[in-house]
C-alpha cells in the first residue's frame, strides 16, 4: 500500500495554504443548526493551544517532502497543528538530501536543482518551524525502493554500511529534534528486480546497522523498522522479534487500512503478542486509514477517519500518520483519500469534512493517562419505539455500537458512541442512563467542528441521569458532560 | 415539497409463506401488521398501503419464535422490491421487546428480488420476533415469502487489504472444517470489478474437498446458490481505473448472505467456491480478498506472512440449529 510519492511531493512545492478561507468553511449541512456558535473558524489555530507537544496523542500527518519555501512550510505546519496532530511525519531520503555530484533528479522525474542544498533547507526549515509551533517530528528513512535496489544512485555498491554512516551525521545533526525514524517501506514484500525477498532474516541484516547508526547519532531517538505491507502481517513482525529486533530497535510499524481498523482482532492480536515479549515496544506506521473520498465534503470519509483516529488512540497505537492531501492517490489502485485540497493557482486551499473529523478526534481525545475511568454504570437503551405489542414495548435501533467513557481530570467526561460498521454503514438512536449525580449538561460535540456543541436532553431520576435520544451511526455522537454544580 | 414527498406513502404487498390475503391485523402463521389505523390500508388486491409519516414504522412482526439453546444467529429471507435501505430485517427479544439483530437492504431491488441476511443476535434470548418492514422514513416496498432458519456460528477468518480476481478464467476458492451436521450459510464481502452491473451473476457452490481440489473441481457440489448480479455492488465510484486487478482494495465490497443448505460431517473438509456463473462473459467479474484463486501455489500470498491463520480472508459459515 504505498503512494506515489513523487507525483505528491512535486504538488507539494506548488501549494500555497491560505488559512483564512477556513473561516469560510466551518459551515456544517443540517447538523449546524440548533448548535451553539462560536467566534471564529472552526481550523484558526487557538493561540491557547500553542504547545501540543504538552499532549500525548498518535495524531500525526504524512509530509513527503517538506516545501522548500519556508511561508509555504509554516502554512502548511500551522493547517497540520489546526487540525490537532501533535506530530507531522516525512520521508528523508539520501539521494534528495545529497547529490554526491550526480545529477539524476530529472531522471528521476523531479526538477533539477531541487536536491542537495536546497533540500537540506527545506528540512532545516520543517523542523524548526514544527518546533515552533509546537509539533514533533518523525521521519521514515529511505532504503533502495526509489532508487532501482541502491541506498543512493551514487553509490554503486548498494553497501548499507554507507548509507547507515550518512544517517549518523543526520541524526547527530537532528539529535533531540526527530521524535522516532521508520526505516524503509513495505520491507515486507518481495522485489525481485533487487534480489530482495523480503524476509525477516534479509530486512533485520539490512536494519541492524542503520538502527545502530540513527542511535548513536542520537541516543534518545527512537527506531523502527518499516511499516508492513498488508499490515499486521503479524508472522513477519514475529520472527523479527524472535530474531532479535528488540535489540536494535524501539518498536514496529504498520500500515493499516481502515477495513482492517473495523476489524480490530488482528491488531490487538499483533499488539498482545509483541507485548507479551517486549513490554516497552512502541507501535509506529507510515500511514493509516486510506478512506477514499468522492468529494470534498464526503460525510463517509469523515466518519470512518474520525473512527479510525479514535480507534488507534484508544487502543494505545503509538503514531496514526494520516495523509493529507486530497490529491493522493494510491500507486497501485488510483483511490483518493486525503484530507484537504492545497492553494493552486490562486484557488484557496480547502479543508474536507474528514480534515475536520480528524481534528475534533484529535482536539478531544489525548492524553491518556490523565483519563480514568467511570466508576458508576453507564447504560444505553434503544430510543426509537417500533411498536408496543401485547404489553411488549418494541424498541429497535442496530445492537451493540461502540461505547466508550473517559474523565479528564475529575472535570469533564467524554462519551463516545459509535457504529464501526463502514462497509455497511447503519444508524440508530439511543438513550443513556448514567447511574449518577455527578455530572450534568451533556452536549454534543459537532464532529465537523471541536468548538460547536449542542446542549442534549436529559432527565434527571432518582438521581440517575438520562440523555434522550443520541443519535448514533458512522459519525461518531461524542458527548461532553460538566460536574454537577454544588 | 420534497419533504412532503420523502414523508409520503408506502406500499406494502404482505403474502406471508405463500401469498394469503390477510384480513385485519392478523397474518397467517401469527405475523401481524405494524402500524395504525391512520397508517394502514388494504387495497382490494390483497396488498396493503401504509401511509407512513416520518417517524413511524410499517411492516410486519412474527408471532413468538422459540430461540433453540445454540442458536446465536438468525437466516432471513425475503422477495422484495424496495428502495436502498428501504427494506429492514430486525429481530427482537420477545419479552423484552429490545432490538437484538438488525440488517437493512443496502442495495435497491427495483425488481422482485431475493434479499437474504445471517442477523447476528447480540444477546440470548428465549424467544424471538422478527420483523420484516421499515422505520422512520417512508419508502416504498413490496415483500412477500419471508423465511427464516436459526443458525449457530461455525468458522470466521477476517483480514484485509489484498484481493483476488474472480472472472471467466478464474475461480476462488476457501477450505474449512464443517463445525456442525447441517451447514447453513455463508457470509463473505465482495464487489464487481467494474462499477455497478446487473448482468453477471455469482455462483456460490460448496463441496467436499478432495486432494486435487486446489486448482479443479471436478465432484458435484453439496449445495449451490446464484447470487444475482444487481445485489453485488460495484465500487463506491461506480468505476475505478485499476491497473492492477489481482492487488485492488475491495472498498465498495459489501457482506452477501448466501443460504446453502447441506448435510456434513463435524470435522470434515469443506471447500466453498465462488466463481462466475456465465462463462461466456469475458473482461468482467469480481474481486473478494485472498482467497485460494486456482493459481499454482495458492493463496496469493502477498507479504511474507505464508502461515494463513490471520490472512486476508473475510468468510464466516454458519450450521443450522433445530
Amino acid at each position: 500500500m504505498s503512494l506515489n510519492e513523487k507525483r505528491k511531493g512535486k504538488a507539494c512545492f506548488v501549494s500555497v495554504f491560505r488559512f483564512g478561507i477556513l473561516l469560510g468553511l466551518a459551515v456544517v449541512e443540517g447538523n449546524s443548526i440548533g448548535y451553539l456558535s462560536v467566534a471564529g473558524g472552526a481550523e484558526e489555530p487557538d493561540p491557547k493551544l500553542t504547545r501540543y507537544e504538552e499532549r500525548v496523542a498518535p495524531y500525526s500527518v504524512v509530509i513527503f517532502t517538506p516545501p522548500p519555501d519556508e511561508r509555504q512550510c509554516r502554512e502548511l505546519l500551522t493547517s497540520i497543528r489546526a487540525m490537532g496532530a501533535t506530530h507531522s511525519f516525512a520521508s528523508v531520503h539520501w539521494w534528495q538530501m545529497e547529490t554526491l555530484g550526480g545529477k539524476y533528479e530529472a531522471e528521476m522525474g523531479y526538477r533539477p536543482g531541487l536536491f542537495g542544498e536546497p533540500s537540506r533547507k527545506a528540512f532545516e526549515n520543517y523542523i524548526r518551524i514544527s518546533q515552533e509551533l509546537g509539533m514533533k517530528s518523525a521521519v521514515r528513512v529511505g532504503t533502495f525502493r526509489s532508487t532501482k535496489g541502491l541506498f543512493h544512485p551514487m553509490d554503486k555498491t548498494g553497501d548499507v554500511q554507507r548509507y547507515a554512516d550518512w544517517l549518523r551525521g543526520f541524526a547527530r545533526r537532528y539529535r533531540g529534534k526527530i521524535e522516532h525514524y521508520v526505516v524503509g517501506d513495505e520491507l515486507n514484500k518481495s522485489f525481485p528486480a533487487w534480489k530482495w525477498r523480503g524476509t525477516p532474516e534479509e530486512c533485520l541484516r539490512m536494519f541492524i546497522p542503520i538502527a545502530r547508526a540513527i542511535h548513536d547519532g542520537d541516543p534518545g531517538a527512537k527506531v523502527s523498522p518499516a511499516s508492513t505491507s498488508s499490515s499486521p502481517a503479524t508472522d513477519w513482525i514475529m520472527r523479527l522479534v524472535e530474531l532479535g529486533l528488540p535489540k536494535h530497535a524501539d518498536g514496529v510499524a504498520c500500515h493499516f487500512n481502515h477495513q482492517r481498523i473495523e476489524d480490530l482482532v488482528e491488531i490487538k492480536d499483533l499488539m498482545r503478542q509483541v507485548r507479551a515479549v517486549w513490554p516497552e515496544a512502541k507501535f509506529y506506521g507510515n500511514g493509516f486509514g486510506y478512506v477514499d473520498n468522492t468529494r470534498l465534503h464526503d460525510h463517509r470519509q469523515a466518519g470512518i477517519v474520525a473512527q479510525c483516529a479514535f480507534t488507534l488512540w484508544d487502543i494505545g497505537w503509538d503514531s496514526f500518520p494520516y495523509y493529507t492531501y486530497r490529491f493522493s492517490r494510491t500507486a497501485d489502485t488510483r483511490q483518493n483519500f486525503g484530507l484537504m485540497q492545497t492553494a493552486v493557482r490562486g484557488k484557496p486551499a480547502q479543508y474536507s469534512d474528514a480534515w475536520k473529523a480528524y481534528a475534533t478526534i484529535a482536539h478531544t481525545f489525548y492524553n491518556r493517562s490523565e483519563l480514568t475511568s467511570p466508576a458508576f454504570k453507564i447504560q444505553l437503551r434503544q430510543a426509537e419505539t417500533l411498536a408496543e405489542v401485547d404489553g411488549v414495548r418494541f424498541t429497535i435501533a442496530p445492537p451493540n455500537p461502540v461505547m466508550r467513557a473517559f474523565i479528564r481530570k475529575e472535570k469533564e467526561l467524554l462519551i463516545y458512541l459509535a457504529y464501526r460498521k463502514f462497509r455497511e454503514p447503519v444508524a440508530g438512536t439511543w438513550n443513556m442512563e448514567l447511574d449518577t449525580d455527578e455530572w450534568e449538561m451533556p452536549e454534543l460535540i459537532s464532529l465537523l467542528d471541536h468548538r460547536v456543541r449542542r446542549p442534549m436532553t436529559t432527565e434527571r431520576i432518582k438521581g440517575r441521569l438520562i440523555v434522550k435520544e443520541i443519535p448514533v451511526g458512522l459519525h461518531p455522537a461524542i458527548l461532553s458532560f460538566r460536574r454537577t454544580a454544588r | 415539497m420534497r419533504f412532503v414527498l420523502k414523508a409520503a406513502v408506502m406500499f406494502v404487498a404482505l403474502m406471508i409463506t405463500g401469498g394469503k390475503t390477510c384480513p385485519g391485523d392478523e397474518l397467517p402463521d401469527g405475523w401481524r401488521l405494524l402500524g395504525t389505523k391512520n397508517e394502514v390500508k388494504r387495497l382490494p388486491n390483497g396488498a396493503i398501503q401504509l401511509l407512513e409519516s416520518r417517524r413511524s414504522s410499517a411492516g410486519v412482526l412474527s408471532a413468538k419464535l422459540k430461540t433453540p439453546p445454540r442458536a446465536d444467529a438468525i437466516f432471513v429471507e425475503a422477495l422484495a422490491v424496495c428502495d436502498a435501505r428501504g427494506l429492514k430485517f430486525a429481530a427482537f427479544d420477545a419479552e423484552t421487546g429490545e432490538c437484538v439483530g438488525y440488517w437493512t437492504n443496502p442495495l435497491a431491488a427495483s425488481k422482485e428480488t431475493r434479499l437474504t441476511a445471517v442477523l447476528a443476535l447480540s444477546t440470548r434470548t428465549k424467544s424471538i420476533r422478527l420483523f420484516v418492514g421499515t422505520h422512520r422514513r417512508g419508502a416504498e416496498v413490496t415483500v412477500r415469502s419471508i423465511n427464516w432458519t436459526f443458525l449457530r456460528r461455525g468458522v470466521k477468518h477476517s483480514s484485509a487489504v489484498y484481493g483476488a480476481r474472480i472472472d471467466a478464467s478464474h475461480s476462488v476458492r476457501q477450505t474449512f472444517k464443517a463445525t456442525g451436521d447441517r451447514f447453513g450459510a455463508v457470509t463473505f464481502r465482495v464487489r464487481h470489478v467494474r462499477g455497478f452491473t446487473d448482468s453477471l451473476n455469482l455462483s456460490v457452490r460448496i463441496y467436499r474437498w478432495k486432494k486435487d481440489m486446489a486448482t479443479t473441481i471436478q465432484s458435484d457440489p453439496l449445495a449451490e446458490f446464484v447470487v444475482p448480479g444487481s445485489r453485488i455492488p460495484g465500487t463506491r465510484q461506480g468505476n475505478v481505473d485499476e491497473v492492477d486487478l489481482s492487488a485492488t482494495y475491495l472498498d465498495g465490497a459489501r457482506e452477501l448472505t448466501v443460504p446453502l443448505a447441506a448435510a456434513t460431517k463435524r470435522g470434515e473438509t469443506l471447500v466453498l467456491e465462488l466463481a462466475v456463473d456465465d462463462s461466456d462473459e469475458d473482461g468482467v467479474g469480481f474481486l473478494t480478498f485472498g482467497w485460494l484463486n486456482g493459481y499454482d501455489g495458492g493463496m496469493l500470498y502477498e507479504n511474507n506472512s505464508t502461515r494463513g491463520r490471520d490472512w486476508d480472508l473475510r468468510l464466516e459459515t454458519f450450521d443450522v440449529v433445530e
